[in-house]
């Protein structure tokens, strides 16, 4: 196995320190939503979880696509493993949304556009790892994974955009217009809110990084016959 | 006054960090399993050598 980079090492380090400054500023220096109470401050790590997780699955397809042109199984190692992180992402931003729906909407689930397209984008990825083990040669997987990245990568936008486009009761978080119908944040909800999206992608950064080193340590052994 | 959903806010980051946490572990325990493998064959192939 190669020598683990030292930035890998640096990222190991400050991902914590990030996380835990991240949640001691929610925590204590963002203020109490006037009417949601204090389970709007689980909002911030509910979008980044979210937004982290739409991140992977858009470099799973770039990086399915690096494979179809390259066949170097590097980019099937960082596809497999972005989706891997991705759903691990996309899990803990569906059960916060579902924590957060309780109290404000009386109702853990409603079939709302938005967590609708989320529930589908998640059991599609949730495929790809079913249909990838059903294949036997390691190219044969690379060459069906990166297709299906690739086209999975469609949901990202339709659950991204599913707010705008359908009627939903789910808050726009993302908006400029001042139709009343995006979330209006205070100047330090704002900067809660960016250190979150911020600390999310160094954390998908330094998990991709450690599973596709993990991919290819496994490949290792499988080609040794362990 | 805002509604008290103090429960419901420690409920909801100790799920998204648990999830993360587990990932985590699990990462830790696949990568430990594997490179004792990758070790194992090392020393097997040394032993044939000798």
């Amino acid at each position: 196995m190669p020598k683990k980079p030292r930035l890998l090492t640096a990222l190991d380090i400050l991902t914590p320190i990030l996380i835990l400054g991240a949640l001691i500023f929610i925590l204590f220096f963002t203020p109490i939503e006037r009417t949601m109470g204090h389970v709007q401050k689980v909002f911030y790590f509910h979008v980044a979880s979210a937004w982290a997780g739409m991140l992977c699955f858009i470099l799973a397809a770039a990086a399915g696509g690096a494979y179809l042109v390259t066949r170097r199984l590097y980019w099937d190692a960082l596809s497999l493993s972005s989706i891997e992180v991705g759903w691990v992402f996309g899990l803990a931003a569906i059960l916060s949304g579902m924590i957060w729906a309780q109290p404000i909407w009386n109702t853990w689930w409603v079939w709302d556009p938005r967590l609708t397209t989320t529930a589908i984008m998640e059991l599609i990825y949730l495929a790809y790892f079913i249909l990838r083990n059903g294949l036997k040669t390691p190219e044969a997987q690379a060459r069906l994974g990166a297709i299906y990245a690739i086209i999975a990568a469609l949901t990202v936008p339709l659950t991204f955009f599913s707010i705008r486009l359908f009627r939903t009761i789910h808050p726009v978080v993302i908006a400029t217009g001042g139709d009343g119908s995006a979330f209006n944040m205070t100047p330090r909800m704002l900067t809660a809110f960016l250190i979150s999206l911020a600390t999310f992608t160094v954390l998908l950064v330094t998990l991709v990084w450690h599973r596709t080193r993990l991919v290819t340590l496994q490949r290792i052994n499988q080609q040794k016959g362990l | 006054m805002p509604v008290d959903t103090l429960n419901e806010m420690i409920l909801g980051f100790a799920v998204i960090l648990g999830v993360v946490l587990i990932y985590v572990l699990s990462l830790i325990l696949r990568t430990r399993r594997a490179k004792k493998q990758h070790e194992n064959s090392q020393a097997d192939k040394l032993k044939s050598t000798d």
